[in-house]
């Protein structure tokens, strides 16, 4: 039995809420260690996990990804840069790469509650009731919860970010320098990405915006 | 600013093209990966060329497993022994056997293997706590030749026994019990039962020629007598806690006498079936069975405790240090462990050192830990890793940049490299080495699985947990206030560190390590890039004797280089890791030179046959319009001169004893020569360079000498130089013949020092102001 398309949506999850492809890979597994062959109980398993040890380790992101990108000085990077290669194909990956990164950074400045909830919601696309089901909660808490992290992340990315208002000041393309010398994008070791040309496209609803995002895809052998 | 995409750019819809290839003969790395629909790669636990062993995640069945995962495009031989490994290994059923879960074995596509993870421990690791308890190694043989004593019936000879394929898993009661794991290169002997469902290439028998098995735990049989051998060897290492010593006298040691003896007479091949050792060992057990139930349980508790000493947590709530989030495991060595962690303060991905937990506490250790911290902070060289940050809490570690690329034992394993790129991983490896002994640090541990070759070969040398600081370590000028003695980490007498086969004599010995043992490990990791076989051959476990036939003939006298680098003794050695470097850079002009001379032959080839096809195309035109032209055309067709690609020129090769060497020189009737040949065949300006370099070495030589010239009373010297077959022979000194004082004390100098071209007929004056020097 294949079972990546079971494991593949507890995968997205667990890099959104977590911010690393390898971390959420871990967690994965230990979730169906902990519950072999009740696939029904992986996700609720997962969201509890995840929000247990997010609530310990939470600090203030919002500031970590303005120190890093949002600096007065931009770092310019063209066709000549050696992860570019003066392929245009490669700067579109890395511009993918760079706004999904600062996204998933973004989402991480919320709390492990409000994130799983607009994970769960936006991202993955379930209904109210099976989030609710997932996080072990009410359809109404589930609302509400979602409310209150939409709203924080449309105080952060609505003023800031282009993809909120193509009149605010970050731009993808000028803070691809900064992200790439501190480190906050890398050139990808996974084939999420199939060489499509950037686009910044403007979304006023922060769900509709992280639903835009390029898909997380479970990196699959055979 | 970012240029926006072109407008010309067109699509690809490529899955996976962002994706990294590994280079040729190495095989992809799978860890964070869904693999076959069914198992989460999780970390990278073994393997090598032919197949890389993960350890995993079981979707369906939700346990941790082993996937050994094998590279598609490999030759038959390493098929049909994974082959013959899933065949054995379904069939043999022991509670001592590492069980087999589910295999593939298509025709196209990749092959692979899952077995049963064993959490437990490997032997090879309990060995390092020193000698264990005569009531444990008793029990463990016990477990080990029952399941062997098994597998000989079934016609199975493991032929891979040895500390690392012996794991110890810990029973919920407390006891312990043994798995024999990996028959990667077990046989079916003839009319095995099993053999009836191997596929007809894993039945095949094994090459007379082909040695599979591991030094020293093989005694040079086939059989079952093999595997109790390599028990016996195994189990004696156990007890005496020190290397594997066939010869060494076990009845003078703490071990019991009656085990003592069955070891020896195992040992000795007196004990010829897996079933008499089981019997043996049953009746050497004599110690009283409360006492030595007591005596286990302390030592099973002690070893399994240090093992499960807690853990950084790997998910996103824990943070190493308050600030490492802990990714992945990199590797682990015999005392240290690396992960990968990411830094959240510099928004990175380090790599992070800390000592084994089951290490943990050992001064020793510890001592050396930091030592190596040190080390590579005192290193100015691009080959080493960054040192990022050290400290203390909650254990000692220090971070340091993730070093990407594949190191040369893998690349390795697919054979040997060309003799142009060998030469240029090895001079990098001597520039990195050379920057360590400016220093103060001697590395002592230089070996393949130590060397990683990044993007266009970029060489790092990696762990300096073995390192040496030398006293000049400590007397650098920037060390400010001085490092108090009792601070320096001096090496003990008895430390034992490094890796038989590559690191130097003295080094396992314990006695003159100093930057010569370095210059050895080079020329023998050398000698394996250019040969592909280990210079310490794995099945007699001494030196080879280096013969220069071993080389191509442009390589000139590497031979007499190797020679000299891997002597026994370090005196004979080349003097500095700087005059290791510039010999191999002479032996690559020489090389490079080669080369082209080759090319330039081949490329003249071409232009012959290409010059002789349109002569022929020309006339074959006029055949078929004339017939008398042609015949006349026949008659006077051109001999063919191609020479053959053997004889080509500018072979350096070294002189034949008796007399001096003579290059081969291209024949007289294959044309002209270039303008710019001498009669060696090999252009003036590199013999211009060559001697140049060779002067260098000899200035570099005697100028760190000065002091002691300058007691000769003999300021500027003027040194007369022949080199014959690789020895400088000093012709005059400032005009003064063999005998006077200042002669004899630049000859006693320049003795030892490596003179790479012995082919080459060189000789020339070195101008030396020794005031000029002092000044």
């Amino acid at each position: 039995m294949d079972h990546a398309s079971q494991i593949e949506p507890l995968y997205v999850f667990a890099v959104f809420m977590l911010g690393s492809r390898e971390a959420a890979f871990v967690a994965v597994a230990d979730v169906l260690g902990e519950h072999p062959g009740a696939s029904g109980a992986w996700l609720p398993a997962l969201v509890a996990r995840l929000v247990n040890g997010e609530k310990a380790a939470r600090v203030n992101r919002f500031s970590e990804l303005t120190d890093i990108l949002r600096t007065n000085s931009t770092i310019p990077v063209g066709l000549s840069h050696p992860l570019v290669q003066g392929d245009v194909r490669r700067l579109s990956t890395l511009l993918w790469e760079l706004q999904r990164t600062c996204l998933i950074t973004t989402l991480r400045g919320i709390t492990a509650e409000r994130r799983a909830v607009f994970t769960l919601l936006h991202v993955l696309g379930m209904s109210i009731e099976h989030t609710a089901a997932a996080c072990s909660t009410t359809p109404s808490a589930v609302r509400v919860t979602d409310i209150r992290g939409r709203k924080d992340l449309a105080n952060y990315l609505g003023p800031r970010c282009e993809h909120m208002d193509e009149n605010n000041p970050c731009h993808c393309v000028d803070r691809l320098g900064n992200a790439l010398e501190g480190g906050l994008v890398h050139w990808p070791n996974h084939h999420d990405h199939d060489g499509t040309p950037f686009s910044p496209q403007v979304h006023h609803d922060v769900g509709n915006l992280y639903a835009s995002l390029p898909r997380v895809r479970l990196p699959i052998v055979m | 600013m970012v240029t926006p995409a072109a407008p010309d750019f067109v699509p690809e819809k490529l899955a996976g093209w962002t994706l990294q290839r590994p280079p040729e003969g190495v095989p992809e790395d799978h860890v964070g990966q869904f693999f076959a629909g069914r198992y989460m790669l999780l970390r990278k636990i073994g393997g090598g060329g032919m197949s890389t062993i993960y350890m995993a995640r079981d979707a369906t069945l939700g346990k941790s497993v082993v996937v050994k995962i094998m590279r598609a495009d490999l030759p038959s031989d390493p098929v049909d022994r994974f082959r013959r490994e899933a065949v054995v290994l379904a069939k043999l059923s022991h509670e001592h056997i590492g069980g087999i879960l589910d295999r593939q074995d298509p025709e196209e596509g990749p092959r692979f293997l899952v077995a049963e993870y064993i959490d437990g421990l490997d032997l090879s690791h309990l060995r390092r706590r020193g000698p264990m308890p005569a009531a444990v190694a008793v029990q463990i043989g016990l477990h080990v030749s029952a399941a062997l004593a098994y597998a000989h019936t079934h016609g199975v000879i493991h032929r891979d026994v040895k500390p690392s394929n012996v794991m110890l898993v810990r029973h919920p009661g407390g006891d312990v019990f043994a798995k024999v794991i990996d028959f990667g290169i077990a046989k079916l002997a003839r009319g095995s039962d099993l053999a009836d469902d191997a596929p007809a290439g894993a039945r095949r028998e094994t090459r007379g020629d082909a040695v599979a098995g591991t030094a020293p735990y093989w005694c040079g049989q086939e059989g079952p007598r093999r595997d109790v051998y390599a028990l016996a060897l195994t189990l004696s290492e156990l007890l005496t806690g020190e290397d594997p010593n066939p010869e060494a006298d076990l009845t003078r040691m703490q071990i019991p006498p009656g085990l003592a003896d069955v070891m020896t007479r195992a040992l000795r091949g007196a004990i010829g079936t897996m079933d008499m050792l089981h019997g043996a060992l049953r009746e050497a057990d004599v110690q009283p069975p409360a006492e030595a139930e007591a005596e286990r349980r302390r030592y099973i508790s002690q070893v399994f405790q240090t093992a499960s000493a807690s853990e950084p947590a790997t998910d996103g709530a824990a943070r190493f240090a308050g600030r490492y989030i802990v990714c992945d495991e990199l590797g682990e060595g015999g005392m240290g462990r690396v992960r990968a962690a990411f830094d959240t303060v510099n928004r990175r991905r380090v790599a992070l050192k800390t000592i084994q937990a089951r290490r943990a506490g050992i001064t020793n250790l510890e001592h050396r830990f930091r030592r190596e911290g040190w080390a590579l902070a005192a290193i100015d060289h691009p080959g080493t890793p960054i040192l990022f940050e050290s400290g203390a809490t909650p254990e000692p570690f220090f971070t340091m940049e993730i070093v990407e690329g594949v190191t040369l034992a893998t690349i390795l394993q697919a054979g040997r490299l060309p003799p142009l790129r060998a030469l240029g991983v090895a001079i990098d490896l001597a520039a990195i080495l050379r920057a360590g002994h400016e220093v103060g640090v001697i590395h002592r541990d230089v070996k393949p699985d130590n060397i990683v070759l990044g993007q266009g070969d970029r060489v790092r040398l990696l762990d300096f947990g073995a390192c040496l600081l030398m006293p000049r370590f400590f007397q650098r000028h920037l060390m400010f206030p001085a490092t108090p003695p009792e601070l320096r980490y001096a090496t003990g007498e008895l430390e034992h560190v490094g890796t038989p086969g590559y690191s130097a004599p003295e080094v396992m010995t314990s006695g003159g390590t100093g930057p010569r043992s370095d210059i050895y490990s080079v020329c023998v990791v050398l000698y394996e890039m250019l040969t592909g076989r280990r210079y310490e051959s794995p099945t007699v476990g001494r030196a080879r004797p280096i013969d220069p036939g071993e080389f191509s003939a442009a390589l000139g006298p590497v031979a007499d280089v190797l020679r000299r680098g891997t002597a026994r003794e370090p005196s004979e050695r080349p003097w500095s890791m700087a005059d290791l470097e510039r010999s191999f850079e002479i032996l690559r002009a020489g090389a490079v030179h080669a080369q082209r001379r080759r090319q330039l032959w081949v490329v003249a080839l071409l232009a012959v046959v290409a010059t002789g096809a349109i002569v022929s195309l020309a006339f074959q035109i006029l055949i078929g319009t004339n017939g008398t032209t042609a015949v006349v055309v026949e008659s006077v067709a051109p001999p063919s001169i191609a020479p053959p690609t053997t004889t080509l020129p500018v072979s350096l090769a070294p002189a034949p004893a008796g007399g001096p060497a003579v290059p081969a020189v291209p024949p007289d009737h294959l044309g002209p020569k270039p303008p710019d040949d001498t009669k060696t065949g090999v252009r003036e300006k590199t013999v211009n360079n060559i001697a140049m370099l060779t002067m260098s070495m000899v200035r570099a030589r005697l100028m760190r000498r000065h002091s002691r010239l300058e007691k000769c009373g003999a300021p500027l010297l003027t040194l007369d130089l022949t080199i014959d077959r690789g020895q400088p022979v000093l012709g005059t000194v400032n005009g003064m013949a063999d005998g006077d004082p200042t002669h004899d004390c630049v000859r006693d100098e320049l003795r030892g020092l490596v003179f790479p071209f012995a082919g080459m007929p060189q000789e020339f004056t070195v101008t030396l102001d020794l005031d000029s020097k002092v000044k």
